[in-house]
């Protein structure tokens, strides 16, 4: 990643979803924590792409769960942020922050 | 056997099986008729390529050897074109994130015929961006891109 302020939305709403479901963020509960939280559905190939490219980044770490019991087994991809991560996060919201800093934000030109 | 395994029953013939094609297909090609080896090539290959994607021990196989109610599965065609576009790290979370949702949704009460559609909807939402990653990925935009610019100077 360039620079770690270059995160874009989806990218810090995953990686929020993450740390707050550590250390059950895998595919389904990140989709459902977004959802829950800002009433936005991105599918799955959107999720995977961010996690991608956040793993590519180093930004985030994956592990294989267990498999699951029924039909073929499959095993769930669990996700954790790195410490460059939270790093990465913490300098992309404090940015957002000091853009905002000063600023009332309401209605249209309220 | 371990019901959490992805292996099913008589997956060790179905790999002897497939042993003794590849092992007939270089036979008939360096001493036999090239003809059928070649068909046999084909075969072999195809075979070998459903095998790498997991969807004989997952899916047509698999349906076959165990005794499951067909129409409580998710499609098979849809999962096949999920499996294609996805990166081999992710494949099979990206997949069982699927069944997930289709397992939840006849757990909720959902018909078989509406979760199945439910799921090609998912599949085919998830295939775009995927595409979009992988042409990201071996550079195709930019190559498209360069292209473009070179045609419009």
């Amino acid at each position: 990643m360039a620079d770690v302020t270059d995160l874009t939305l989806i990218e810090q709403q995953t990686l929020l979803a993450i740390m707050r479901l550590n250390p059950n963020a895998y595919g389904v509960s990140i989709r459902d924590e977004i959802k829950t939280r800002i009433n936005k559905e991105y599918s799955f190939g959107s999720i995977y792409a961010v996690l991608e490219r956040l793993e590519d980044g180093g930004l985030i770490e994956s592990r294989e769960g267990k498999a699951t019991a029924i039909r073929g087994g499959r095993k769930k991809l669990y996700f954790t942020i790195t410490g460059a991560g939270e790093k990465a996060l913490r300098a992309s919201v404090d940015a957002m922050d000091a853009m905002r800093s000063g600023l009332k934000l309401g209605g249209a030109f309220a | 056997m371990n019901k959490s395994s992805r292996h099913f029953k008589g997956e060790s013939l179905c790999c002897s099986v497939v042993c003794l094609l590849w092992t007939l297909v270089g036979w008939l090609i360096l001493w036999g008729d090239p003809g059928i080896g070649n068909v046999l090539f084909l075969l072999a290959l195809m075979v070998t390529i459903v095998w790498r994607y997991g969807f004989v021990t997952r899916g047509f196989v698999g349906r076959f050897v165990r005794d499951v109610d067909k129409k409580a599965e998710p499609p098979i065609i849809a999962e096949f074109l999920v499996g294609l576009c996805a990166k081999d790290r992710y494949r099979n979370g990206l997949l069982q994130n699927l069944e997930d949702d289709f397992d939840s949704s006849l757990a909720a009460g959902t018909t078989v015929r509406r979760a199945r559609r439910k799921y090609w909807a998912a599949a085919l939402n998830s295939i775009g961006p995927q595409l979009l990653a992988a042409a990201k990925r071996v550079g195709i935009i930019g190559l498209i891109a360069d292209y473009a610019r070179r045609l419009l100077h």
